[in-house]
């Protein structure tokens, strides 16, 4: 995973400033400063809003719609769990509440360790081989509790990594 | 408690003269009439009366000075 | 009485004069062409479900309830995204559709809390009207699945609540803040279940919010109400009255339990607001019955003495003894009197009737001599007539619209509302002022030229416009030819064609960048339909006057007076400040403006009023507060107004009231001025009397009584009963009364009357034979003057010049949450958003200093000094102060001097120089205030009193 870089003011507004001029600036902002950061800081709204001539609200609101934009950096590994109609049909809830228990966080938390941080995503196209999941870059099929125990330690495996 | 004595008249002159600076652009006889048109308007006879009393001072505008001559006239006739 | 209910067709009503006609539910209807299906079905008298529709607001087709069967069309069409079509057959009531609708609300209700019974909108709740009208019986997903039931209330806003568990997420709230209001400062944030009203990622209060009410004005539910509804209930009668607050003039219906306000809802049918609102005239209407109110008459011999309460009959005989005797040994000439903006077009007539008819003298004049006054001058010399050329609703067909000296946001946020629409949709605009308020640029407003120019140089600037306009040929020759004077004309042109007014030449005294002041002329002569709006920026410097005649002059040589869109259009302060000059309040004019010395219309008023009125002009407030210092007078009767805070050189001032024998202020509060007054006549609040205000676009609006006067007597009985004691004669039974006098003497009110205001809502003046219905738009055809008169409008700079020892230029305003001198709003939760008076000071300016921001510093001018906590800013220019004066405690006019307008004596508070450093303590004159608070306010016990 990437490293991410300290929130920096004056970092940020380059970063806004260098993109403010094209049409559709918001999500191109966004995305760059989350590339920057790991996640759109707080103190970056006012600036975007202040480049676009938007309000501080309209620029959250538009945070807050993409799931993907983050408040805070994520851990160093990012696991998605399915909830899509499909998914639950295969029995995903019950999966989910398991692995859930298992690494002690709720929906969006991040373990006490900092390694992993757990999302619900609805849909991942894999609808015909649910219950879903995606670990990082890499999308899982037929998950099972014991398959993503596995596949979490690997992950941390540097031996497996290579 | 009261002022200076004075005060107030100094203050009349002030007025005056930036009347007449409004006026300055105008040819001297629209700008003294703007200049009498305005004072008689606006003034009361006693802030004229004491206006006029100044008419030596130093201070007051030239243009204000002739429109005080005619208000005299006018005062007598 | 009953609660007013106004119709809300769901969707805009669209003006076209195309017609399309459809069939709803078997029955024709005929509707202007872009009206919603929705909106068409109210016309044929069916109210089609529907929440997430409303008048105010766009069409938006989320909450499916409105879906309709349209014969020829597949599926069920929401109605209020829908346009009537010609010949379209629709059905709004059926089984399928009844079943569609149920199946909605279920959906709704299942994840709402069920607890209508205890709920601050139950009895005007839209979720539950619907519920009603879709026969809703039962929620078959039952209420154990997920849902928001549990959500936290936001409650920071002082006046109203937001309680998510309650909101549908119909979008209405969002959508007024930023249609309406204009704001942008609510969003819906997350997607999906997730999805919630937010105000960004804070609380109301520390958002972007500014509290104007539309949100909750939008809300059909109970997520968004006012505290005091929860606090009381919902009101049983309402009445339409007109805010006592700025110079829009807004309608609201005054919401009741009794006696008591509920709620100020804006209405819809107002004609200068339309239904929208501020936080002041919405929301901060609690001053009218707080418990500083003084409610007893009150006398003292010394001003160090404690108030006596006394009866009205001794408070009045005691005032009409005092004038008098003063009278009597110090002449006729030795009282005078001051109208109120703030009281009703009655009351300012009845004052300066009871000082030119009972006084005998002219000497009566009003808190427009310290705003407006130049603008009266200004446009009468130019145009003929002393007010605003156009209607508020004028700015929908501007397309350029050049702000001169006026914060509108903050100071007309009504009116700002709806200028930022038409920018929104547009039109191209220029901010003239030193400072870089929220129109430079703010969401989704952006100036095209900001003349960022130094506090002083506006007539230069203009003067440039104007160079611009003549040498590039850009003058509107035809126009010039048929409607002005054609000499004038010329001498002007040759004046404004000097290069010394070229804008390169202009550029380092006015600090404007000579390419600014040329584009934004360029653009004002040849951008369509031109307005300009102006404010005290304007108006309250040594050329306030000049500055009037200079945009006039530019309107006049472009084009751009006389039709809807374009004009020169003051926004003036104070709720009543058109009308209190239209009442005949300066010391030159009678009613209508018609000068004293005009032995015509002083005849016909001294037969209706018996009189025997002096010729000659009486004393400006300015010269009644000189003569007083040189002991020539000696009393005055102020109604609603206080000078000892309002006007400059406080100090002045002051020792001008201590120098007469006999103050009487008739106020709410005990002000500052009354600290200085020796009889107290307690006020009546706009809630407590009938009359009318007009605003500034010339709107005569109704002022209805909700409550009877606290003190006894509405302001008309008090000045009245005083004239009574006199000895000169007043006998009206209702201000109806009074406006009928005003009709009968003034030819520009002919046509007014409470029975016509009653029927049409509001008119403009004039209104006669010849405007039954006032005129919204003046000059139309031809000047009232006859021909535009161009002015010769030389830059004559202030005398207040800038030095080693007073290196700064200090200029004043207002904010949106407080207004004028704060008796009002400062008795209210507005304060929340104010708590002091703080000093603008550039970074620039402060780091010279050795200031930071909060620091305590000392603001000092030839005239006085006064500390306050310094605010590092941006907004203004290095060089240029800035602060508000809404804090009697701050003293701002300790500082600023008498240097006044040439014509007008309107204070030059805009321009002060001044010198800024730290220090650690309050000025003399604020230890004096904290003294004097105690000292000069005391109230004698009742029980002394009576001893």
């Amino acid at each position: 995973m990437a490293d991410y870089e300290d929130w920096d003011a004056a970092r940020g507004q380059d970063i806004v400033n260098g993109l403010a001029g094209l049409e559709g600036a918001t999500l191109p902002i966004l995305h760059a400063l989350q590339a920057a950061f790991g996640c759109v800081p707080r103190d970056a709204v006012p600036m975007v809003a202040d480049a676009l001539n938007m309000s501080r609200a309209e620029v959250h609101g538009c945070i807050t719609f993409y799931h993907d934009f983050r408040a805070e950096p994520a851990a160093r590994h990012v696991l998605k769990l399915c909830r899509a109609e499909a998914c639950q049909a295969a029995g995903a809830d019950a999966l989910h509440r398991q692995v859930l228990d298992e690494l002690g966080v709720p929906w969006h938390g991040t373990t006490a360790d900092g390694g992993i941080t757990v999302e619900p995503v609805f849909c991942l196209g894999l609808c015909a081989c649910g219950p879903s999941a995606m670990l990082d870059e890499a999308p899982m099929a037929r998950v099972t509790a014991a398959g993503l125990r596995a596949a979490l330690r690997a992950r941390d495996d540097p031996r497996v990594a290579a | 408690m009261t002022a200076a004595p004075g005060a107030e008249g100094a203050k009349l002159v002030r007025m005056a003269n930036q009347i007449a600076a409004f006026f300055r652009s105008y040819p001297e006889a629209t700008a003294q009439e703007g200049i009498r048109g305005h004072l008689l308007s606006f003034w009361t006879p006693r802030m004229l009366q004491d206006l006029c009393e100044h008419e030596a001072d130093t201070k007051v505008d030239s243009l204000v000075r002739r429109v005080i001559v005619s208000l005299r006239t006018t005062a007598k006739g | 009485m009953s609660l007013i209910k106004e119709l809300d067709y769901g969707t805009p009503i669209r003006v076209s004069e195309q017609t399309v006609t459809l069939t709803i539910d078997g029955q024709s209807v005929s509707v202007p062409l872009g009206t919603s299906v929705m909106a068409a079905a109210l016309h044929a008298g069916t109210q089609i479900p529907k929440l997430c529709a409303t008048d105010s607001l766009e069409p938006f087709g989320s909450c499916r309830l409105c879906l309709v069967e349209i014969e020829g069309r597949r599926g069920t069409p929401a109605s209020c995204t829908t346009p009537a079509e010609n010949g379209m057959v629709v059905h709004t009531q059926n089984d399928r559709l009844a079943k569609l609708r149920r199946g909605v609300m279920e959906l709704y209700i299942s994840d709402h809390p069920l607890d209508c019974l205890t709920c601050a909108a139950n009895g005007d709740c839209e979720l539950q009207d619907m519920a009603g009208a879709v026969g809703l019986r039962e929620v078959r997903y039952g209420y154990g699945g997920d849902n928001h039931i549990h959500s936290a209330k936001d409650e920071s806003n002082p006046y109203f609540t937001y309680d998510a568990s309650k909101c549908i997420v119909c979008n209405r709230c969002v959508r007024a803040c930023e249609e309406v209001q204009g704001t942008f400062a609510l969003t819906i944030a997350g997607r999906g279940f997730e999805s919630r009203v937010a105000p960004g990622n804070t609380d109301f209060f520390g958002s972007e919010c500014v509290s104007c009410g539309a949100c909750v004005q939008a809300c059909p539910t109970a997520t968004l109400t006012e505290k005091t509804v929860i606090d009381h209930g919902q009101p049983e009668h309402s009445t339409v009255t007109t805010c006592a607050y700025c110079g829009v003039g807004c309608s609201f219906k005054a919401e009741m339990q009794g006696n008591r306000v509920v709620r100020m809802t804006p209405y819809k049918h107002g004609g200068a607001n339309a239904g929208h609102s501020c936080v002041k005239g919405r929301f901060a209407y609690g001053y009218a019955t707080h418990k500083d109110r003084i409610t007893k008459p009150m006398v003292r011999a010394k001003i160090t003495d404690p108030w006596r309460e006394v009866s009205w009959q001794e408070a009045l005989e005691h005032a009409a003894s005092e004038f008098h005797r003063l009278q009597a040994a110090f002449g006729v000439d030795s009282i005078g009197g001051i109208t109120s903006s703030r009281c009703t077009n009655e009351e300012a007539y009845l004052v300066q009737k009871l000082v030119r008819a009972g006084f005998g003298n002219n000497n009566v004049d009003t808190c427009a001599r310290v705003c407006h006054s130049p603008t009266g001058y200004g446009l009468k010399v130019t145009f003929g007539t002393s007010a605003g050329t156009q209607d508020f609703a004028s700015v929908d067909q501007a397309d350029v619209i050049m702000v001169i000296g006026a914060n509108p946001t903050d100071a007309h946020p009504v009116f700002a509302s709806r200028m930022k629409r038409r920018l929104r949709a547009g039109a191209k605009l220029i901010v003239v002022d030193p400072r870089h308020i929220d129109l430079v640029r703010s969401p989704h407003i952006k100036a095209q030229h900001h003349l960022p120019l130094r506090p002083g140089t506006n007539v230069a600037v203009l003067n440039a416009m104007a160079h611009v306009i003549v040498t590039e040929g850009l003058v509107a020759e035809d126009y010039v030819r048929a409607r002005c004077d054609l000499a004038e004309f010329e001498s002007w042109a040759r004046f404004a064609a000097d290069p010394r007014h070229a804008p390169e030449a202009v550029e380092a005294q006015t600090g404007v960048p000579a390419a600014e002041i040329r584009g934004a002329a360029r653009l004002y002569a040849t951008g369509g339909n031109a307005a300009i709006y102006y404010g005290l920026g304007v108006t309250e410097h040594s050329q306030g006057s000049t500055t009037v005649m200079a945009m006039a002059n530019l309107a006049m040589a472009t084009g751009n007076i006389g039709r809807e869109g374009v004009g020169i259009n003051p926004l003036r302060g104070q709720n009543n400040v058109q009308g209190s000059c239209d009442m005949g309040s300066f010391p030159h004019e009678l009613p209508g403006y018609r000068h004293v010395s005009d032995d015509a219309t002083r005849e016909m008023f001294d037969a209706v009023w018996g009189s025997k009125l002096r010729p000659e002009p009486g004393l400006r407030i300015n010269n009644m507060l000189d003569e007083a210092v040189e002991g020539r007078f000696r009393g005055i009767y102020i109604q609603g107004e206080d000078i000892a805070q309002s006007d400059p050189n406080t100090h002045h001032v002051i020792a001008a009231l201590e120098a007469m024998e006999c103050v009487v202020v008739q106020d709410l509060f005990l002000n500052e001025t009354a600290k200085y007054a020796h009889i107290f006549l307690p006020g009546s609040s706009f809630l407590e009397k009938d009359g009318t205000f007009t605003n500034a676009e010339r709107r005569i609006n109704l002022v209805r009584q909700v409550m009877p006067p606290m003190a006894g007597l509405a302001d008309w009985e008090t000045t009245m009963a005083l004239s009574n004691a006199l000895g000169y004669r007043m006998n009206y039974t209702h201000p109806s009364e009074i406006m009928d006098e005003i009709a009968a003497l003034t030819p520009t009110f002919a046509g007014v009357s409470f029975k016509r205001l009653a029927e049409v809502g509001s008119v403009q003046w004039p209104c006669n034979d010849a405007a039954p219905l006032g005129t919204p738009v003046m000059h139309v055809d031809r000047f009232v003057r006859g021909t535009g008169k161009f002015m010769i409008t030389e830059y004559v700079a202030t005398e207040e010049r800038t030095g080693p020892r007073f290196p700064l230029l200090l200029t004043t305003g207002r904010i949106l949450s407080q207004y004028n001198v704060g008796a009002q709003t400062l008795r209210t939760e507005n304060i929340k958003w104010h708590p002091q008076d703080v000093l603008e000071i550039h970074p620039f300016d402060a780091e010279s200093r050795g200031i930071v921001e909060g620091d305590l510093v000392m603001l000092a001018s030839r005239s006085g000094e006064i500390a306050l906590a310094a605010h590092l800013s941006e907004r203004v220019q290095p060089g240029v102060v800035y602060t508000t004066f809404h804090h009697a405690k701050s003293g701002t006019n300790v500082i600023t001097t008498e240097f006044s307008d040439w014509a007008t004596n309107c204070p030059e508070y805009k321009v002060t120089a001044v010198q800024v450093r730290p220090t650690n303590r309050l000025a003399d004159w604020q230890e004096q205030f904290a003294d004097n608070e105690v000292a000069l306010k005391r109230i004698a016990p009742r029980a002394a009193a009576a001893a």
